[in-house]
């Protein structure tokens, strides 16, 4: 049954890819003919019917997550490809937000794809549910889980605003996108790191009796706090260091691309590439 | 930490700061801290990169070899996280964010909330300090039915030593090594075992002969030192005793086996599950296995004849038949002894092997009673991985066990720090969530008023 939801939902996914990018395309034609796009009621409705789409989506993968849960008996945890569901669930709830505060051309597209590029990678790694071992059988696994998931999938919205914006609106929009929602994706994915750790910590205590072990999940969690704990520090005082003011952009697109390079290796390179008691998810 | 603004001001004082003050100033730099945070980060990703191990030189230089080995050893990069000089990064850090916290700070509602997050990371640092100073962290490793009123904490002690065989001669004193009842503290001995070791415990007090207080690990390369239970060496009294009335293993129901059979040129095994009397086709030609007879727990008995001796699969083995045009062959496949295979019986072109999966461990649990120190019982509990007992002021947590005895180790903590800790975990993200969110607007509608 979870499987044909997450059939479903990644169908929804490229099928928003397909609307959003043609949608993107359009206006980007109607404003270098130096049309009203904004105005144009059509283009509109099409914004709309992309946002319904990747609704859609989120609903199909809150579906999948229930489903499987419900099939295997324990919060889907156990893999990567698990784990990456929780980070586009928390991809989406991000960009929902985010969409609150700013919109611009383009924004949907890059919902669109960041969400189904979560689920196209997934696919990558093995599948099948592993029971969960002692250690992993807490209250605290969904709430860990969960809040490290979505401080990742702000993570990589960052990231997806920072590479939108090098490669199109640099010119256009520098201050309003970067500056607010770059910004605020890293602030608010740094916030959610921090309950991540504090609750893994909490955790270890429980089960281990400790709560820190230098395991190299947790330093590597720790590292990617302090190269984010260095970003928000420096834009606060990027002044001393000879930053400008209309830098600022390019800093957060840099730390924005830089700091998720650090989220992926956490996230799969210490599960691939080093040992770690946080690997059951690879075993 | 100091915004751009409070920078210009600090950086015109009508008087000459004195020395205090200036190292306060340096301290209150964010400079500093990106530096001492870029710092930390970049030794934490050596540290992952570099197996953390002992604090002998033997393995890393076994490792690495002779030239790179003791230059990590030199400069600790194989125990990283206890160096003397990470710490004292992390103990700038932490100074910095009390400079920053506490330093010629004005009390206004918006800098309260970075001032609550710097304030909540000390309070942490203060908790992981005390815990450090006046906690205690040890292991009790307890047979079934049996009772210990006391727990072992890792001890630091010197060792004399010598050896002499075909790897040379050579004699070792006062070198120190810590003890812990997980890890067996490696002599470095350069391919030979060591014929004589004396133990001294770190004040000098008592000599202790390997053979009654430890046991010494002797392999092919190594001499070791390990504690015994017996050991008074870090043996701590609980005030207590804790008695394991009884050790439980359950397991999830997975255990499955399967035979597995690569034919020549391909790519993949194919898994064929366990069925007594099914028959399948393996390649075109008709050659065909089927399954004869399946026996948990395999013996022979001095008629040589085969048998189950129990329903346990303490020896699981199948017996197949292959049939084809080269004619008939019978084969038993043990899962413990995958190379008994293939000698003679099995077609030419197919590897075969037969393949358990154990079932997967669930849980463990120590069903332990305390006692008091007259031997009266006070409480029964059941400790769990993720369920801790505590007693007094010791937590007990599961840690491990070990499969063939059952005997079961568990953690025993004594934190004072907990309070701290738990104080500035709550504190942190409140700190940030607030300086994040309720700053900005507070600054706007500063704005809107004036």
């Amino acid at each position: 049954m979870h499987e044909q939801l997450w059939t479903i939902s990644f169908a929804i996914f490229l099928a928003a890819v397909l609307l959003n990018a043609l949608q993107a395309v359009l206006a980007l034609v109607m404003k270098k003919a130096d049309r009203a796009a904004d105005s144009a009621g059509w283009l509109r409705w099409m914004r709309r019917a992309g946002n319904v789409l990747i609704g859609l989506g989120m609903i199909g993968l809150t579906a999948t997550i229930a489903a499987e849960w419900r099939a295997i008996g324990y919060p889907p945890f156990s893999n990567i490809p698990e784990s990456m569901l929780w980070m586009a669930w928390g991809f989406c709830g991000v960009y929902f937000v985010s969409r609150i505060f700013v919109g611009f051309t383009g924004m949907e597209l890059g919902a669109s794809l960041g969400a189904a590029g979560i689920l196209a990678v997934s696919t990558l790694f093995p599948q099948g549910a592993h029971p969960l071992m002692p250690a992993l059988q807490s209250k605290w696994l969904v709430f860990h889980v969960f809040t490290c998931m979505v401080s990742y999938g702000a993570f990589f919205a960052a990231f997806c605003t920072a590479i939108l914006w090098l490669a199109i609106w640099r010119q256009r929009e520098p201050q309003k996108v970067l500056d607010v929602l770059a910004y605020q994706l890293m602030a608010f994915g740094f916030l959610a790191l921090t309950v991540g750790i504090i609750s893994g910590s909490v955790w270890a205590k429980q089960a281990w009796g400790r709560y820190w072990g230098w395991d190299n999940k947790e330093t590597w969690s720790l590292i990617t706090w302090f190269v984010y704990g260095i970003y928000l520090h420096f834009r606060m005082a990027g002044a001393q260091f000879g930053v400008k003011r209309e830098n600022l952009p390019l800093l957060n697109a840099i730390f924005a691309i830089a700091g998720f390079a650090f989220v992926a290796f956490t996230y799969f390179g210490v599960s691939y590439l080093l040992a770690s008691l946080h690997s059951y998810a690879t075993n | 930490m100091k915004t751009t603004d409070e920078t210009a001001q600090a950086s015109s004082p009508a008087q000459k700061p004195g020395a205090i003050r200036r190292v306060i100033r340096g301290l209150k730099s964010i400079r500093l801290a990106i530096i001492l945070m870029a710092l930390i980060a970049a030794a934490s990703i050596v540290g992952t990169l570099i197996a953390q191990e002992p604090v002998e030189p033997g393995p890393a230089i076994a490792r690495y070899g002779r030239v790179v080995g003791s230059l990590v050893v030199l400069l600790g990069l194989n125990h990283l996280y206890v160096t003397w000089w990470f710490l004292g990064l992390l103990g700038l850090l932490a100074l910095s964010i009390a400079a920053c916290t506490f330093s010629g700070v004005r009390f206004t509602l918006r800098k309260t909330f970075t001032l609550i997050t710097h304030a909540s990371i000390l309070l942490i640092v203060a908790g992981a300090i005390l815990r450090g100073v006046a906690g205690v962290d040890g292991n009790a490793t307890i047979g079934k039915r049996q009772t210990t009123a006391v727990m072992h904490v890792p001890s630091t002690v010197w060792v004399d030593y010598k050896y002499a065989g075909s790897g040379g001669e050579r004699s070792v004193q006062k070198e120190s090594h810590e003890l812990s009842l997980s890890e067996p503290a490696v002599l470095d001995n350069a391919g030979v075992v060591a014929d004589s070791i004396v133990v001294t415990d770190l004040s000098g007090a008592t000599t202790y002969k390997p053979k009654v207080d430890y046991d010494i690990v002797e392999g092919e390369n190594r001499t070791g030192l390990q504690y015994s239970q017996s050991s008074a060496i870090g043996a701590v009294p609980l005030g207590f005793q804790v008695r394991l009335d009884d050790f439980v293993v359950r397991y999830y129901d997975d255990a499955h086996d399967a035979l597995e059979v690569r034919l020549q040129g391909a790519a993949k095994a194919r898994s064929i599950p366990r069925e007594v009397g099914k028959v399948v086709q393996l390649r075109p030609d008709g050659t065909a296995i089927e399954m004869l007879r399946y026996f948990p727990d395999f013996k022979m008995d001095e008629n040589n004849k085969f048998y189950s001796a129990s329903n346990e699969p303490l020896n699981p083995a199948v017996e197949v038949r292959f049939t084809g045009p080269a004619g008939e062959s019978k084969q038993w496949l043990f899962s413990k002894y995958p190379d008994l295979a293939g000698h003679g019986s099995v077609p030419e072109g197919i590897k075969i092997k037969y393949v358990w999966h154990p079932a997967t461990v669930k849980t463990y649990e120590s069903h332990v009673t305390i006692l008091d120190e007259g031997g009266r019982e006070v409480q029964s509990a059941v400790i769990l991985v993720n369920s801790p007992l505590k007693v007094g002021p010791y937590t007990f947590y599961q840690l491990s066990y070990d499969p063939e005895t059952l005997a079961s180790t568990l953690e025993v903590t004594r934190d004072p720090g907990v309070p701290l800790v738990f104080a500035g975990f709550i504190l942190l993200p409140i700190g940030v969530a607030l300086a994040f969110y309720a700053k900005p607007l507070l600054n706007r509608k500063g704005r809107g008023d004036a």
